[in-house]
């Protein structure tokens, strides 16, 4: 079927909309770290921070220089990593070129901190530390996402296709408790009973790192190594996301079964089977495929507690400590990075919406 | 039989041999190297530790834990908690100005400018004449409104019209309203000791500093501060109205800055909380580590970001003679007091001086850089000086010395715990073993982070790399784990000569020194170093001659490659100058080292330094310009990789400024660096490139080219073996390294030429002094008391006791026990007690201390004082003396005048019997002359009888004032006796009862019971005295009868 050339202007309008938007946040991002003056402050004091364990070790020294010494070292040391830290100059002068750079991921390398949860010496690139820490979050984040929708979208019309049957009550209260119980409290008992007391699961996560490392060298390994260690995080996470995923489709689907459509469905005879397939699901397809696009694309964002139960340094980690150590081309990085898997999801849902939906107008 | 027989012979083989085989840790025993086969080190993080600990996971943890956390790790079975002291906090006070003028005069004093402004004193903070300008600067503590003529605003505050803590006698009070006693019980669970000042019971200096540091005991007495407060506040014109201060119409209010990561957070508002209910507006700002340090060290004071700043402070390694803590924490030429040291800020000058005229800069300069300084003895007293000065100025108001816990299995054997780094202590690995295993299990927050660089030169920043280094090499000297300080390690000191801390010793001419722009060992004397102040010669026969771990003997090669390149990369100017970071800490170091003289025969090195210490441990270790601990060709591989190919750094900055890793021996990376460098260039050209570092002047080549080649092949050898490239000489080797997993290995090192066996460098748990009794009696004013003070703890013991007034706060008297045989003997003589009040409560310090091992231990006991009962028996039985002296004298007199009248009568009679006789004749005469004779007689009697009767009398009375005296001895004796009894009860009382109030209520009631007895004892007596007088009244009446009747 020829696309319409109408449709291709639209899809290419929303394209340009969102990629505006794209530039507006990486470049707002830019402005509000560099106006506060956050990156400053937070390098100051960890220049100081520095400088101060330096003149206390040099201070503490059975035979300490003077102070006079000491003051031209602190100085010196100090001049240094101001200029390492960009201090030397405004922060228009090294953040709007560095905004720049962030379009093409030229950003750098990341602080100690940041490339200590990529697991990398320094120095370490921007897009290397979210290279090496993206997958760590599909792994376990996005795996997770893709089991609950596996299981609440063929699950979630049928439930509501039951409204009020025992499952619909089971699966109800299932979502309130997953929605009540926060899922970092999940992974902290899971590993107290599988890790620590059945011994069934490892009890530090940290490990994969090594796994990751091994698929080129000895991939059956790297499998096996990354099975052990992720199976136990896959398994709290799509547990507490799949009961949100189910009461969600379930919601939607609700309004449907109610329609008259399906209940001449129902009235005629219909096989139950059918009537959620042809009936519901593909009536309701629109607004679950934006669950499905929107859940992926924001679970690459990662989750920092839950990261940080598991010891598992995944994206959350890592923005969570880009943002503690005032690392801007990685705050700048990663904002560009989550953002722009959104805004593809985005723009791939825009299209989807057409093709799902022929009513949608453009 | 012959079947027999070899079966016999075989039992008795195999019943030989298996106990052997069976018993691993007796074989390992009997070897050298440390007590274990293996130490695993893995990652467990804070959250985890209990669960890994009650799971069996982990046998001893490295990270000192929270005191929450350690609270229930105690609760845990087989689990035994080791703690020392991590660090400190204390409040930070901005003592900030909130006006600066200047005057065209001189003004030397506060009260000379005070009385110029027409001010109290107390307004003004600080007065600096400028003789030669004919000016002065006068700091205001409350802003003035008007100002005399001529006085220039310099600068005033547009924030604050009145900084509290800008007065010094406020900043002080603060002491008063910190329960430190409380904060330890409720907020650190027990975690820590109370601290008074910048020295504590955590510092090995302590013992000299014991009486300073008693005299700012203070206790929690809000009232006390409240009163001070309000005399000062009055004083600098401020109101209070409905409870709260106003000065120029405005509240008066202080900006608390309060840390929310830790227990600071608690203190903050502990601390807020006391300020309000002085007056003060507080308004509190909770903010992390990036916040805080931005508002309060990097603004200027006078700025008023920031009032006050719960500080925290980590501890570093202890050390014996320590004065860095006056340096930075009480004076202020060192740049840790407000403003930092920043020319553009406002900064801090002490106010206190003492009766010299110094003040705790001039003793904190003293002590801390060794100016003017001739002995030990001037050192200690000049660090009490400072102390006492730094504490005065209050420029921080000290709360806690919080305690690090690190948590171990029980059966966990060979632990040596470290008054500084607990567990963390170099000798611990090398004496841990756990029977039935020949395997340690450590635990570790991290086993690798970014900052984890076993590079020699320019890593190991964090206790990650540090921690297990040490289990890998020997250092030469280290310091003592109990006191701090310097002892021999790998190396001994075989002598110590010094000229200091004026005079110099030659250095002899073929002494040596490397000649960094040349690249050379060139004769000391060439480069103009003739003379140094010390000398100490190094035995290195315990290092020279055993092996490193990949198998090559330890030589003189690798000491000069080793010191040679530290010197290189200090001076050589283009070195230095690529490792700045490295070069500049580290030149002033080496700019007091003046010649080696290597004694290559004797194993021996003689250093020349020039630095001097009363201390001659310190001087020996001093003379260590590095501990060898890694071979010649690894240090060629730091030279080469950093300053030749220049892929690596070996600093942090520089990794940072040119964007190349830092070298790190334990990465897989590295490891294959280390190998293809050897393999290469370095394998077939390093020798050429490096001979220079072990040839001496003379040209004796201290390493060939085979010996070369040789290491190399072993260097290369182990990197395939282990897959990392760390290669040391002490009790374990490193066998296995994984950053990813978060995990290494540590592999036993039983090569028979290394010196130490596993017992070698166990010290245990430091002994702990204790006082196991302070038996305090009631003491009676006047009377010399005695107390007994009963203390265990490794000999020598030293016992010093304080006696205060806690409502005061003065020393009323201080000393040291005197050793006896039933224990330490605090005697307070009669001149003393005479000072002390009646019936008063005094606080008596006793602190026990050993020369060996830092933490003294301190009790502090009431002393009660009860009334002054023998002064006034004493005064009783003189006044008593004195009326029987009276008497006596009386009755003497009445025998006399009595005696005297007979004899007058007598006379008298005499006469009228002769008058008679010459008028009646003889036989009337004669009949008279009977008469008189009879009268004569009878008179003779009766003044014999009177005699007699006064006699017995006197003698009665006397008698009844011996008796008297006696019956008051004996009350005296027994009330003595009594209050002995009572002193007992309190003390057996004071035992048993367990808790403050129970033991305080019973003494009171003892107390009570004694003041009662002693009451009614001197009831008592005072009737008895009365008695005693009617008694005496009583028979000078019947004397008196007697006379008249006669």
């Amino acid at each position: 079927m020829p696309l319409d050339k109408r449709v291709v202007n639209v899809v290419v309008k929303r394209g340009v909309t969102l990629t505006v938007a794209l530039v507006f946040i990486v470049l707002l991002t830019s402005v509000i770290i560099g106006v506060t003056g956050y990156d400053t402050k937070v390098l100051n004091a960890l220049i100081e921070q520095r400088l101060q364990g330096l003149k206390q070790a040099l201070q503490n020294r059975p035979n300490p220089p003077s102070s006079e010494e000491i003051a031209k070292i602190i100085e010196s040391e100090r001049e240094r990593l101001r200029s390492i830290y960009g201090l030397d100059k405004p922060w228009y002068e090294r953040l709007i070129p560095m905004t720049v750079r962030t379009f093409k991921l030229d950003l750098n390398v990341t602080s100690d901190d940041v490339a200590q949860i990529a697991g990398l010496r320094p120095p370490v690139e921007v897009k290397t530390a979210i290279g090496v820490t993206l997958p760590r979050t599909v792994i376990m984040i996005t795996t997770a996402e893709l089991l609950s929708m596996a299981i609440a979208l063929p699950l979630g019309p049928y439930i509501a296709y039951k409204r009020g049957s025992r499952l619909d009550k089971g699966i109800i209260a299932y979502a309130a408790l997953t929605n009540a119980v926060p899922i970092w409290w999940l992974a902290m008992i899971a590993i107290f009973i599988f890790g620590f007391r059945l011994e069934i699961a490892p009890t530090r996560y940290r490990e994969i790192v090594s796994y990751f490392g091994m698929f080129g060298s000895n991939p059956l390994e790297a499998i096996k190594g990354v099975l052990y260690y992720a199976y136990l995080p896959i398994l709290v996470t799509t547990f507490s996301f799949l009961g949100g995923w189910l009461y969600s489709v379930r919601a939607v689907a609700i309004r449907v079964v109610s329609e008259d459509f399906v209940v001449v469905a129902k009235a005629k005879g219909l096989p139950e089977n059918m009537v959620v397939r042809k009936y519901i699901l593909r009536v309701i397809a629109g607004p679950v495929v934006t669950f499905v696009i929107l859940g992926l694309a924001t679970s690459i964002q990662g989750f920092i507690i839950t990261e940080t139960i598991f010891d598992w340094p995944g994206m959350g980690s890592l923005y969570y400590q880009a943002i503690l150590s005032a690392d801007s081309p990685t705050i700048l990085g990663l904002t560009y990075v989550t953002t722009l898997v959104y805004i593809i999801g985005r723009f791939i849902l825009e299209i989807l919406y057409v093709i799902l939906d022929p009513r949608v107008k453009m | 039989m012959d079947k027999y027989r070899i079966l016999t012979a075989v039992l008795l083989t195999a019943l030989m041999i298996l106990p052997v085989a069976l018993t691993p840790s007796i074989a390992f025993a009997q070897e050298v190297g440390p007590a274990t086969n293996k130490i695993t080190w893995s990652r467990f993080t804070l959250d985890e530790i209990a669960e890994a600990f009650r799971t069996d996971k982990v046998d001893v943890y490295l990270f000192g834990l929270d005191p929450d956390v350690a609270q229930e790790m105690a609760q845990i079975p087989g689990i035994k908690l080791y703690t020392a002291p991590a660090g400190l906090n204390d409040f930070g006070l901005n003592p900030a100005p909130v006006q600066i003028v200047e005057v065209n005069q001189v003004f030397t004093s506060k009260e000379d400018a005070a009385a110029f402004f027409g001010v109290d004193p107390v307004v003004i903070r600080y007065v600096e004449p400028m003789e030669e300008e004919g000016k002065t600067t006068v700091e205001f503590c409350a802003m003035q409104a008007d100002l005399p003529a001529g006085t220039t605003i310099v600068w005033e505050s547009d924030k604050l019209n009145l900084n509290p803590f800008c007065f010094r006698d406020i900043r002080f009070a603060m002491n008063y309203v910190i329960d430190r006693e409380r904060i330890v019980k409720e907020v650190y669970k027990g975690f820590a000791i109370p601290k008074y000042t910048f020295y504590g019971p955590d510092d090995p200096v302590y013992t000299e500093l014991i009486d300073v540091v008693a005299e700012f005991r203070f206790t929690y007495q809000p009232q006390l501060a409240k009163s001070i407060v309000n005399d000062v506040m009055t004083r600098a014109g401020a109101q209070l109205q409905g409870g709260t201060w106003y000065y120029m119409g405005k509240p008066v209010s202080i900006t608390a800055i309060i840390r929310v990561e830790d227990q600071r957070f608690e203190l903050g508002h502990i601390f807020a909380q006391e300020l309000k209910n002085l007056g003060f507006l507080v308004n509190i700002q909770e903010l992390t580590f990036f916040e805080a340090i931005l508002k309060v060290y990097f603004t200027d004071p006078k700025d008023f970001e920031w009032g006050f700043y719960t500080e925290g402070w980590g501890k570093g390694a202890i050390d014996k003679w320590d004065a860095g803590n006056l340096a930075q924490f009480g004076a202020t030429w060192l740049g840790w007091a407000p403003g930092w040291g920043e020319a553009d800020y406002w900064n801090y000058k002490p106010e206190v001086v003492d009766e010299e005229g110094n003040n705790v800069d001039f003793y904190s300069k003293a002590t801390q850089l060794m100016q003017n300084i001739t002995s030990k003895e001037q050192w200690i007293d000049y660090l009490r000086k400072g102390t006492r000065l730094g504490t005065l100025e209050a420029i921080r108001i000290w709360v806690v010395a919080t305690l690090d816990s690190f948590p171990a299995k029980e059966d966990l054997r060979g632990v040596t715990v470290d008054m500084g780094a607990g567990l963390r202590s170099l000798f611990n690995c090398r004496g841990w073993s756990i029977p039935g295993t020949d395997t340690v299990r450590v635990g570790h927050l991290w086993t690798w982070t970014t900052r984890s660089v076993w590079n020699v030169f320019g890593g190991f920043n964090d206790v990650y790399s540090v921690d297990p280094a040490r289990c890998t090499f020997d250092p030469f000297a280290w310091f003592h784990p109990f006191n701090g300080r310097p002892i021999e390690f790998r190396a001994t000191f075989d002598s110590i000569e010094t000229a200091g801390p004026e005079g110099k010793l030659p250095v002899p001419s073929d002494a040596i020194w490397w000649d960094a722009e040349n690249d050379a060992w060139v004769p000391a004397s060439q480069l103009g170093r003739t003379e140094a102040t010390s000398k100490v010669v190094l035995d290195l026969s315990k290092f020279f001659g055993s092996k490193w771990h990949h198998g090559v003997e330890i030589t003189w090669a690798d000491l000069l490659m080793y010191w040679g390149e530290w010197i290189d990369i200090t001076y050589d100017p283009e070195k230095s100058v690529i490792e700045s970071s490295i070069a500049e800490p580290t030149r002033p170091i080496l700019d007091t080292f003046v010649a080696i003289r290597p004694l290559v025969d004797e194993n021996k090195l003689e250093v020349y330094i020039n630095y001097w210490h009363f201390d001659e441990a310190y001087i020996g270790l001093n003379a260590i310009l590095a501990t060898v601990d890694i071979p010649a060709e690894l240090v060629a591989l730091h030279d080469y990789v950093a300053f030749v190919t220049k892929e690596r750094a070996l600093s942090d900055t520089r990794s940072k400024d040119e964007g190349i890793p830092q070298l790190s021996l334990v990465l897989p990376d590295d490891a294959q660096l280390a190998k293809e460098k050897f393999q290469g260039d370095l394998g077939a050209n390093g020798y050429n490139l490096y001979r220079p570092f072990f040839t001496l002047p003379d040209g004796t080549v201290l390493m060939t080219q085979d010996e070369w080649n040789a290491r190399a092949r072993a260097v290369v050898s182990w990197v395939d073996q282990y897959g990392l490239a760390w290669i040391s000489q002490g009790p374990f080797m490193l066998t296995f390294f994984d950053k990813d997993a978060q995990k290494l290995e540590l592999t036993a090192f039983r090569d028979p030429t290394y010196p130490f066996g596993p017992a070698d460098w166990v010290f245990g748990e430091p002994q702990p002094t204790t006082i196991t009794q302070v038996s305090v009696p009631l003491v009676e004013p006047g009377r010399p008391a005695q107390i007994i003070v009963s203390a265990t703890g490794i000999a020598p013991l030293h016992v010093k006791w304080l006696l205060r007034d806690p409502l005061t706060g003065q020393i009323v008297a201080k000393g040291e026990a005197e050793p006896t045989a039933t224990g330490f003997l605090i005697f307070l003589d009669s001149a003393l007690t005479e000072k002390l009040a009646e019936y008063a409560v005094y606080e008596l310090a006793v602190i026990a201390y050993s020369e060996v091992i830092a933490l003294p231990a301190e009790s502090v006991q009431p002393l009660r004082t009860t009334a002054a009962i023998t002064k006034e028996f004493e005064q009783l039985r003189g006044a008593l003396e004195e009326v029987s002296k009276a008497t006596a004298e009386q009755l003497t007199q009445v025998q006399q005048q009595f005696q005297q009248q007979v004899s007058q009568l007598q006379q008298q009679f005499q006469q009228q019997i002769q008058e008679l006789q010459s008028a009646l004749g003889g036989q009337l005469a004669n009949a008279l002359q009977g008469l008189s004779n009879t009268l004569a007689t009878t008179t003779q009697d009766l003044s014999n009888t009177l005699a007699t009767t006064i006699q017995q009398l006197s003698t009665t009375l006397d008698t009844s004032l011996k008796d008297l005296g006696d019956r008051l001895d004996k009350s005296i004796g027994d009330l003595s006796s009594k209050v002995d009894t009572l002193s007992s009860t309190v003390d057996q009382l004071q035992s048993q009862v367990s808790t403050l109030s129970d033991t305080a209520d019973a003494a009171r009631s003892v107390a009570e019971e004694a003041k009662n007895a002693a009451d009614s004892a001197a009831s008592s007596a005072r009737i008895a005295m009365i008695l005693g007088v009617l008694n005496l009244i009583i028979l000078l009446a019947i004397a008196a009868l007697i006379f008249r009747s006669s």
